[in-house]
C-alpha cells in the first residue's frame, strides 16, 4: 500500500471517527482490582501491560508500518460493563498531569535500538538478583511488566499481520518483540510502536527526537547489504509520517544539529525527512531543523524547499544559543550537543529527563502593577517592575513546585516511561523519583515580550524623557481604556519606538527583559531539583493572557492579544526583514533555555526560482550568524490578505508583491488591494 | 557634497537590483509620469503631507504651528499651505502621522550608517545599495557621494534612473557605480506625452552608461522580456535587437 493511500485513508478516518467507548479505562480499572493489594508500581505496569493486551491491533492490509491509535476505541463496551462506574474509579485512582510529568515525553530511543527490549528486560531482572530494598525491586518487578506487556504488544501485531498475509512484517515484529532490531524497518518499527504505546497511555506531544541520527546506522548498514536504497527509506518515512498524522498533535522530529562529539550531524537521513514533510504535508509532523555554523549550504536550501511549500515546517533553531546555556547549568557538553525539541519548541535531552512541562507567565500585569505605583523616573519604574516579576515568579514557582510535589512518584509510579528513560533501571528508581540522569526542565512562558518592551519604551520617551505625557494622565488613560484619549493612544502607539524595527532603544529593551526573566526563572528550582527555565514561547496564550490585562502603554487596548511569543508586536515591525532579524538578534536567549519562538511572515511570492531561494538562504545564513535562537516561518495566501483588509492594524507588517513593486499590503490604495486579490483568486 | 534630500531609505529591498539590498531614495525629479505613484518625491524641497483619514481633529498641530498654518474650524482640520515655512513642528506634533515630513536632509555618513546595518545581508544574497528616486541623478554630487562611500566599505552599487540628467551628472556617478538599472518609461513618440521630457537625450546616457557597466541594461516597453528580468533582480541584458526605444537612438 502506497504511503498516498494510507495518508488518505487517515485522513478519511480522522474526518469521520467513529463513535465509541475508549476501552483503555476499563482495561486499566479491570487490571488494578486484580492486581489489589500488590506494590502500586506493579498495579500501574499491570494495567499498562492490560491496555496493550486489550486494545485492538487494526492494520491497513499492505501498510509497510503498523501501530494506531484506533483500536483504543470499540463500539461497545462489553456487558455488564458500567461505563461511568469505571470512570469514576478511573479518575480517583489519578494520574499524573502536564505539570507532574505526564505529557511531552521523548524516550531513550538509541539505547532501545541497541539493546532492544529484551535487552532492557534483562537488565530489570539483573537488578532484581542483587537488589534488596523493597523500594527498588517494586519499581524493576514494574518495569519488567511494563516491558513485557509492551513486548506482547508487538507481538500481538505480527499475528495480525500473519493473519493478513504480510510474512515479513509479521517477522520484522516478531523479532522485535525481544531482541533489538537489526534493519532500517525494523528499528522504525519499534520506535513507531513505542510511540504509539505512549499514546494508548494517554500522553500527548510525545516527540521521536534525533530520528535522523539513532536510524541512521541502521539505514547505513541496510545501503551497504544491499536490503535498501534511498526510495525505499524514504519510502518508509513517509509511511512513519502518514501514521503521525492519524494522531492529529504535535509530533516532534528533530534534525541536523551536532553530533555528541561536535561534529556536524547533517545526514542523508536529514534530507529524507525534509522530503517527507515536504510531500506529506502534514501539520502534526513538527519537524525541528538545527544549523549551526558549519550547517552544509544544502541543508540550508533543503530546508528552504520544504518551508517555501507554506507547510511552515521545518521550525529552525540555532545551536550556538542553547549550547552555551546548557554548559552553564552543568550539562555535559556531549549530552547538551544531542539536545532535540519535545512538543513545539522545548528544550528536551532526549530519553535523559523527565518529562517536559510548561506554564504561563503573565508579564504586563506585573509592569502595570510597578506602573500603578507611580515611580519618579523610569529606573524606578525598572526596578519596581522586577521587583514585582520576582515577587509574582516566585510564587508562580512555588505553586508549580506544590503541584508536583503533591503527585509523588510513590502514589503515581511511571514503570513504562521509567524503563526507557536513562538511567532508571540502573538506579533502580523512577524516573520521577531521581532514576532520570538529569533533572526535568518546567518552562515558565513569558508573556508579551514584544508588548512590555514596547510599553517602556513609550514610557521612558514620552514620560520620563520628553515630559510629552504625565504619569498621572497616561493611568487615567489605561484606567478608561483610552476612552476619549484616542490622541494619546495615537502617540503612544506612533511616538515612541516599536521592537522590530532595529531601533537600539526600544530592542535593548526587549534583551534586558529577556536577561531579567531568564535569570528570575533559573533562580528557583523544583523540589527534586528540576529547573524553572525562561520561554518566551505563547503559543495562542498570547490571546488568552491578553484578555486579563488591560490597556498597556504601547497603545494596545484591555483584553486584546499581546504580541505574541518572541515576536515583535502584531502589525509594528515596518521596516522589512533585515530590521526584523536585527531586533529580534538583540536578546541573548543563552540564559532562557527554552529560547523562543519568532514568527516571520511572508508572502510567498516573494521567495521562487533561484533568487527567492538565495533571498531565503540569506536569511537562515544571518540567523546563524547573529545568534537568533529560532526561527518560524509563514508564508500567507488570500485568506490573510482577506483578513488584513478586514483589520488593518493588526496586519500592517504584510509585504505583498504588486506589480513592479512590493508594498506594505495595508498602505495600498483599496482598489489596488481588490486588484490583488482578485488576481490571486484566480491563480 | 556630504548631504542631500533623501525621501526614504528602504532596508531589504527585494526588487531593485540583485540581493537583498538597501534602497535609498533621492528627493526630487524632472519628469512628470502620468502614473507616478510617489507624486510627493516630485519636488525637491521638504513637505509636509496630510492624511485626513488619519486625523483625529486634536488641535495640537495648531497649538505647534509657528506660522498659525493650521486651525480647527467647526472640529474640522484645515491646512494652509500658503505661507507654510515647512519647519515641520506640525508634523513632530501630531499623534497620529496625519501629518508627516516628506524628505530630510541626511548626509552622507547618516545614510551609511543605516546602510552598513545590513552588511552580512548583502554579503549572503549578493545584495548591496541601490539609489533611487525620485531621480537620483538630480542630486548627482549626493548621489556620488554615497555610491563612492558604499565602494569603499566593498558594498555593491547600483542606480535606478529614468536617464533624465545632463552628462556631467553621469560623469561624476559612473565611476562608483557598478550596476545601472534604466527605467525608460515609454516609447519614443509618447515620452514627452506621459512624463514630461523627451525621451531622445536620455538614449546616449542610457547606452553610454551600460556600456562600461557589466549586467546594466534597460527596462522599456517594449521589452517585456528585459523588464521582466531586471524586475526578478536578475542582470539584464540591453534592449534586445529592434528595441524600438533603443532603434530611436542609433
Amino acid at each position: 500500500m502506497s504511503w498516498q493511500q494510507v495518508l488518505a485513508q487517515t485522513r478519511a478516518y480522522n474526518a469521520h471517527r467513529p463513535a465509541g467507548h475508549d476501552v483503555r479505562p476499563w482495561l486499566r480499572v479491570r487490571a488494578w482490582r486484580e492486581a489489589a493489594g500488590q506494590p502500586e508500581p506493579s498495579v500501574r505496569a499491570r494495567a499498562f501491560a492490560a491496555v496493550c493486551a486489550g486494545i485492538d491491533c487494526r492494520i491497513l492490509a499492505g501498510d509497510r508500518l503498523v501501530g494506531s491509535r484506533s483500536g483504543f476505541v470499540r463500539e461497545q463496551l462489553p456487558d455488564g460493563v458500567d461505563g461511568e462506574a469505571v470512570a469514576r474509579e478511573h479518575a480517583a485512582r489519578g494520574q499524573r498531569d502536564f505539570w507532574s510529568g505526564w505529557d511531552h515525553t521523548l524516550a531513550d530511543y538509541p539505547r532501545l535500538l541497541a539493546v532492544g527490549i529484551g535487552g532492557l528486560i534483562a537488565q530489570a531482572e539483573a537488578g532484581l538478583i542483587w537488589r534488596s530494598d523493597a523500594g527498588e525491586r517494586a519499581f524493576l518487578a514494574a518495569a519488567a511488566i511494563a516491558l513485557r506487556g509492551f513486548s506482547a504488544f508487538i507481538r500481538r501485531h505480527a499475528e495480525a499481520c500473519r493473519g493478513l498475509g504480510m510474512a515479513s512484517q509479521a517477522d520484522d515484529l516478531e523479532r522485535i518483540a525481544e531482541q533489538p532490531p537489526e534493519t532500517f524497518a525494523q528499528a522504525a518499527q519499534l520506535v513507531w510502536l513505542t510511540h504509539i504505546a505512549f499514546v494508548a497511555e494517554g500522553r500527548y506531544a510525545n516527540a521521536l527526537g534525533r530520528l535522523d541520527q539513532y536510524l541512521l546506522p541502521f539505514y547505513q548498514r541496510d545501503l551497504a547489504a544491499g536490503r535498501i536504497d534511498r526510495e525505499q527509506a524514504l519510502d518508509l518515512l513517509l509511511h512513519l509520517w502518514a501514521h503521525i498524522e492519524e494522531l492529529g498533535e504535535v509530533t516532534n522530529i528533530c534534525i541536523g544539529g551536532l553530533t555528541p562529539q561536535g561534529a556536524d550531524a547533517t545526514n542523508e537521513l536529514s534530507y529524507l525527512c525534509l522530503e517527507a514533510t515536504r510531500l506529506v504535508q502534514s501539520p502534526h509532523t513538527n519537524l525541528s531543523a538545527r544549523f549551526h555554523d558549519g550547517t552544509p549550504a544544502e541543508f540550508h536550501h533543503a530546508c528552504y524547499a520544504c518551508i517555501r511549500t507554506g507547510v511552515g515546517f521545518p521550525a529552525i533553531f540555532n545551536d550556538h544559543v542553547l549550547l552555551p546555556g546548557l554548559a552553564e547549568i552543568g550539562i555535559p557538553d556531549e549530552v547538551a550537543r544531542d539536545y532535540c525539541m519535545v512538543g513545539c519548541i522545548e528544550t528536551m535531552l532526549a530519553g535523559r529527563q523527565p518529562a517536559w512541562s510548561d506554564s504561563r507567565f503573565n508579564t504586563p500585569l506585573c509592569l502595570l502593577r510597578a506602573l500603578r505605583s507611580r515611580p519618579d523616573s523610569y529606573e524606578q519604574l525598572i526596578a519596581r517592575f522586577t521587583g514585582e516579576m520576582a515577587t509574582a515568579l516566585a510564587a508562580h514557582a512555588a505553586a508549580v513546585d506544590r503541584h508536583l510535589a503533591e503527585r509523588p512518584a510513590a502514589r503515581l509510579p511511571d514503570p513504562f516511561l521509567s524503563a526507557l528513560t536513562d538511567d532508571c533501571l540502573g538506579r533502580a528508581c523512577d524516573i520521577n523519583d531521581g532514576g532520570a540522569r538529569f533533572p526535568r526542565f518546567h518552562g515558565i512562558a513569558i508573556m508579551g515580550l514584544a508588548t512590555v518592551a514596547d510599553a517602556l519604551a513609550a514610557v521612558r520617551k514620552l514620560v520620563f524623557d520628553e515630559r510629552a505625557v504625565c504619569l498621572d494622565e497616561l493611568i487615567a488613560a489605561l484606567d478608561a481604556d483610552f476612552a476619549g484619549r484616542e490622541d494619546l493612544r495615537q502617540r503612544l502607539l506612533n511616538r515612541a519606538p516599536k521592537y522590530g524595527n532595529g531601533e537600539a532603544m526600544v530592542d535593548g529593551i526587549a534583551a534586558w527583559l529577556v536577561a531579567t526573566t531568564a535569570d528570575l526563572c533559573l533562580r528557583h528550582r523544583l523540589h527534586d531539583g528540576g529547573r524553572f527555565v525562561a520561554a518566551v514561547a505563547a503559543n495562542v496564550q498570547n490571546i488568552s493572557a491578553g484578555r486579563e490585562v488591560g490597556a498597556t502603554p504601547d497603545g494596545r487596548r484591555a483584553g486584546t492579544p499581546l504580541s505574541d511569543a518572541a515576536s515583535p508586536h502584531f502589525g509594528r515591525d515596518r521596516q522589512g526583514p533585515t530590521a526584523f532579524l536585527q531586533s529580534v538578534a538583540t536578546p541573548d536567549y543563552h540564559r532562557a533555555l527554552t529560547g523562543s519562538v519568532i514568527n516571520m511572515k511572508f508572502e510567498p511570492a516573494l521567495f521562487t526560482g533561484e533568487a527567492g531561494e538565495r533571498r531565503f538562504a540569506a536569511i537562515t545564513r544571518a540567523f546563524v550568524r547573529l545568534r537568533i535562537p529560532e526561527l518560524q516561518f509563514n508564508f500567507t495566501g488570500d485568506a490573510v490578505l482577506l483578513a488584513a483588509r478586514a483589520d488593518p492594524e493588526a496586519h500592517a507588517d504584510l509585504v505583498v508583491r504588486v506589480s513592479g513593486f512590493s508594498a506594505y499590503f495595508t498602505r495600498l490604495d483599496p482598489a489596488v488591494q481588490d486588484d490583488i486579490i482578485r488576481r490571486r483568486a484566480h491563480a | 557634497m556630504s548631504s542631500g534630500m533623501v525621501f526614504d531609505v528602504q532596508r531589504a529591498s527585494l526588487h531593485d537590483g540583485p540581493g537583498m539590498r538597501t534602497t535609498v531614495f533621492l528627493k526630487g525629479c524632472p519628469l512628470r509620469c502620468a502614473w507616478c505613484h510617489n507624486p510627493e518625491s516630485q519636488r525637491h524641497d521638504a513637505e509636509i503631507s496630510f492624511d485626513p483619514g488619519r486625523c483625529l481633529a486634536c488641535g495640537d498641530c495648531a497649538a505647534a504651528c509657528p506660522q498659525d498654518r493650521h486651525r480647527l474650524v467647526d472640529g474640522q482640520h484645515r491646512y494652509d499651505r500658503d505661507g507654510c515655512t515647512r519647519c515641520g513642528k506640525c508634523a513632530e506634533a501630531c499623534p497620529s502621522l496625519a501629518l508627516e515630513p516628506v524628505g530630510r536632509t541626511m548626509s552622507v555618513a547618516e545614510v551609511m550608517a543605516v546602510v552598513r546595518q545590513d552588511l552580512g545581508f548583502y554579503r549572503d544574497s549578493g545584495g548591496g545599495l541601490t539609489l533611487s528616486g525620485g531621480e537620483p541623478a538630480m542630486q548627482a554630487q549626493f548621489a556620488a557621494a554615497l555610491l563612492a562611500a558604499a565602494e569603499a566599505e566593498g558594498i555593491d552599487t547600483a542606480i535606478e534612473t529614468s536617464g533624465h540628467a545632463p552628462w556631467p551628472a553621469w560623469e561624476l556617478i559612473r565611476p562608483h557605480c557598478r550596476l545601472f538599472l534604466f527605467d525608460v518609461k515609454a516609447e519614443a513618440d509618447r515620452h514627452r506625452e506621459l512624463t514630461g521630457v523627451p525621451l531622445e537625450p536620455i538614449l546616449p546616457i542610457c547606452s553610454g552608461c551600460t556600456i562600461s557597466a557589466p549586467g546594466s541594461g534597460c527596462a522599456c516597453p517594449t521589452c517585456p522580456a528585459g523588464t521582466m528580468a531586471r524586475r526578478a533582480g536578475r542582470r539584464s541584458p540591453p534592449c534586445a535587437p529592434g528595441c524600438r526605444a533603443s532603434a530611436a537612438s542609433s
